[in-house]
């Protein structure tokens, strides 16, 4: 896991001491040294700040319309907000909760069966551990998503036996994404696993506990920092997730706002410029905040593999 | 915490898991028969599988390690490892609209017809009654003589039990004017219900069905058994048509040239991968698909691994002001969901209204047509998916930069080498092997990067003379949504499976070259 490591922030050099090395410069030697880079550097950092502005000024601008927008709004409104709450054929709150909770009880559960796992991989030894772990590693390779054919059919089959389990049942997604991960983060979590010292639970079975209780004594609590990241991580991924969600679900009360917004981009896009930013704000605003605040953790384990969706 | 307490049978938690099991068992018990009853023997077997695993793992001694496993092997067989081998095996079928039942339900479809012939019937006179509730009656006589009396229905509704009456009188030569409550109708009646006399029909059991064709007559249909099947020679009969129907690549043929819908799923073998490399239909589409989405994914990651490193080597000098400004301005693009900013990227692109054109325009620049240009589509999915990518590309980059070694650059700039030399002949191999991986892992989303392409331009514009759902800009994964999940045009499991599955081959190849460079597979032997 060197990535992991390597994409930490380099060492941060205090401001103060920068200034000063900046100022003291001449102007053309400025220019040759440091200029370019603030010419270069500022260009990207309009560039990545372009659309972001633009979801921040249309979902407070009082005109609705692609066609009317403009950079600073003539007047402010919280209109597009709340609008999007009571519109019976875009219930983007309706989407918003159903994201939520698919996200929250997936990732969950997904967390749990997967340091379960994970445990067994890094603490006992049994027949098939070897074959286990390479084929969970042989496993990961392949994106779940690529099934979405098979799934599909899978759910229309369910569906015909129990009523509504099958296709536009959040109980289904919820178990495809629950095992989507699985393998995937019991990875990451044996790997913390294994750096936890073996003496702690050693001398917890001198004293007689059971791996039940070295596990939900010792190892779980060790690792809840790791087991917060990645559920974080699932978290962000199934908040993100697309096509499976598109696949499966079909009833627009059962929509995932990923899913909701697809569509309703696709029927109305010009004429509701505001509700869409504004939705796109409520969407995004917790994902980026969490992503402020544990920036070091979330990119350290998303770089240590996978790509972020 | 003593070992008497945690491994006693009589402790609380083996209660709790006997009791779990005990739930689990019951529900499975009774869903069988209701899988039987349906036939569903793919969930039967995923059922009782997870069953008796769970049963094994809990309830046998010495399962410790399967304990902990099972759950997340239950879920992780199901949902990941079976859809890749359900996958291949829909792939080798002929799965698709029109081909979705088992054979046994076509045929109990099909052997549910009734004849319907027209114009071939016995005719009949006609008189038509009505009672004072409006109910409606026909008396039908036929050249032999026999005559019916009963209660009429819409042709359309379900046929009526018992649906004669014997009228008490003779009406064998002559139709009274009254019969019981009801009342032959007059002319004026009969106007007045003209449209709808052409619906009606009175079901004669053991005779067919007699339907008015006017006021006045009728034609006695014989109504039976349309399609036989016929378990020893594996044919199905047609005895409106007189002739008989083979089977042919899970669906009957007649004789007469027919093919009876619906048909059934049948194992075709490699019939799909045939399809797609011969038919042209299907080949010139997945050709263009192929071709594009190679050049995308290649592209999205030069461009990017271009920018990410063009800002982080910018960035590299710590005399800079700003530097934590500038990372936390280019974190901001990976940290929003990419199908939110995608979506707000479609509107900045519209080509009337779209904030990308409005600053064009302002500048004196022409507007472009970004998402209705085949080229220009291109080229927005491209600039799209920079800015959605290139912040990994700088996050990775800055690492890998920063552990290269500065002895070496220095070493080569007292050899006097350029700064562009050290660049290039130091800096860049290096970062190369470092990140190669990453790489390799961010060709292999791009390559599969659905959200983009659906949300951005629907894979469109959409290519006017294709055989099959196709657009400019779409990729192998949005072609093949198109084509099984989404299709306007029937949904093509099969085919889209197989092209799936070419996916999977492609992807396991990029896997299996980037596990060269990366240290995983210690862990497993380590």
């Amino acid at each position: 896991m060197a990535s992991r490591d390597a994409a930490v922030t380099p060492p941060a050099i205090t401001r103060e001491k920068a200034t000063v090395v900046e100022r003291r410069m001449k102007p053309r030697k400025w220019m040759r040294e440091i200029g370019w880079r603030h010419v270069l550097l500022i260009i990207f950092a309009f560039f990545s700040l372009y659309p972001v502005i633009w979801i921040l000024s249309a979902s407070f601008n009082s005109s609705d319309s692609l066609a009317t927008a403009r950079l600073i709004p003539k007047s402010l409104t919280t209109e597009n907000f709340t609008g999007l709450f009571d519109s019976p054929l875009t219930p983007v709150g309706t989407w918003l909760w159903n994201t939520w909770k698919v996200a929250i009880i997936a990732s969950v559960l997904n967390v749990i069966v997967a340091s379960l796992a994970a445990y067994a991989f890094s603490r006992l030894r049994f027949k098939g551990r070897r074959a286990g772990l390479l084929t969970l590693l042989l496993v990961q390779v392949f994106p779940q998503f690529l099934g979405f054919i098979a799934l599909f059919l899978l759910a229309i089959q369910v569906g015909e036996t129990f009523e509504g389990f099958g296709v536009n049942s959040h109980t289904f997604l919820i178990m495809v994404y629950l095992g989507g991960a699985i393998g995937f983060n019991a990875f990451l979590i044996k790997g913390f696993m294994d750096t936890v010292p073996n003496s702690l639970d050693e001398s917890a079975k001198v004293d007689g506990a059971s791996p039940a209780q070295i596990f939900f004594r010792i190892v779980f609590p060790l690792a809840r920092p790791v087991l917060a990241v990645i559920f974080i991580i699932t978290f962000i991924n199934i908040y993100s997730e697309f096509i499976l969600a598109r696949t499966l679900i079909r009833a627009t009360e059962q929509f995932t706002l990923a899913v909701g917004l697809q569509l309703f981009v696709e029927s109305e896009y010009a004429a509701k410029w505001g509700s869409l930013a504004a939705a796109a704000l409520i969407g995004a605003a917790p994902i980026v905040l969490t992503f402020l605040v544990a920036q070091k953790q979330i990119i350290g384990g998303l770089t240590s593999g996978a790509v972020k969706g | 915490m003593n070992r008497a307490r945690s491994s006693s049978p009589l402790s609380w938690g083996f209660w709790v898991k006997i009791g779990v099991i005990a739930i689990i068992d019951a529900l499975i018990v009774f869903t069988v028969p209701v899988l039987i009853a349906n036939e569903s023997y793919l969930l039967l077997t995923m059922f009782v599988g997870a069953a008796l695993l769970l049963n094994w793992a809990y309830l046998s001694p010495r399962a410790e390690a399967s304990k902990w496993l099972a759950p997340g092997l239950i879920f992780m067989a199901i949902f990941v490892v079976f859809p890749v081998i359900y996958t291949g095996y829909v792939s080798l079928t002929n799965w698709q609209t029109g081909n979705v039942l088992a054979k046994q339900q076509v045929i109990d479809q099909l052997e549910s017809q009734v004849i319907r012939a027209e114009g071939d019937g016995v005719p009949l006179e006609l008189d038509i009654y009505r009672d004072p509730a409006g109910q409606l009656a026909f008396l039908v006589r036929d050249p032999e003589g026999n005559t019916y009396f009963g209660i009429a229905r819409d042709r359309t509704s379900d046929p009526i039990d018992d649906p004669l009456i014997d009228p008490g009188v003779d009406i064998s030569v002559e139709s009274p004017d009254q019969i019981g409550d009801f009342q032959i109708l007059s002319l004026r009646d009969l106007l007045a219900i003209a449209n709808q006399i052409e619906n009606l029909v009175l079901d004669i059991p053991g005779q067919g069905v007699a339907r008015a064709q006017s006021a006045s007559t009728a034609q006695l249909i014989q109504a039976g058994q349309r399609y036989a099947y016929d378990p020893n020679t594996d044919t199905l009969f047609d005895a409106q048509e007189d002739v008989t129907c083979s089977i042919e690549a899970g669906n009957f043929i007649c004789e007469d040239g027919r093919r009876l819908d619906p048909g059934w799923v049948i194992v075709e073998g490699f019939d799909n991968y045939a399809e797609v490399f011969t038919n042209e239909r299907i080949r010139n589409p997945f050709v263009k698909v192929f071709t594009w989405n190679l050049i995308f994914a290649l592209g999205s990651v030069f461009i990017t691994f271009a920018i990410g490193l063009a800002l982080a080597n910018a960035l590299q000098d710590e005399r800079l002001r700003g530097r934590a400004v500038y990372r936390s301005i280019y974190i901001l693009p990976y940290a929003i969901p990419a199908f939110l900013s995608v979506l707000v990227w479609r509107g900045l692109l519209n080509e009337s209204y779209g904030q990308v054109n409005n600053l064009l325009e302002s500048l004196g620049l022409n507007a472009i047509p970004w998402l209705g240009d085949p080229f220009w589509a291109k080229v927005a999915v491209l600039l799209v998916n920079a800015w959605l990518g290139f912040p990994y590309m700088f996050l990775i980059t800055s690492g890998a930069l920063t552990a290269i070694p500065e002895e070496l650059k220095e070493a080569a700039r007292v050899d006097g080498a350029s700064a562009w030399r050290v660049f290039r002949t130091i800096t860049l191999p290096l970062l190369l092997v470092s990140t190669a991986p990453l790489l390799i892992g961010s060709f292999a989303f791009n390559f599969n990067n659905f959200v983009l392409i659906f949300m951005l331009t629907n894979g469109g514009p959409p290519v006017p003379s294709a055989a099959v759902p196709l657009g400019e800009t779409d990729i192998l994964i949005s072609f093949t949504f198109d084509l099984a999940v989404n299709a306007g045009r029937g949904n093509q499991f099969a085919l889209g499976s197989a092209i799936v599955v070419m996916i999977f081959v492609i992807v396991a190849v990029l896997s299996a070259v980037s596990f060269r460079f990366t240290k995983r597979l210690e862990e497993v032997y380590g």
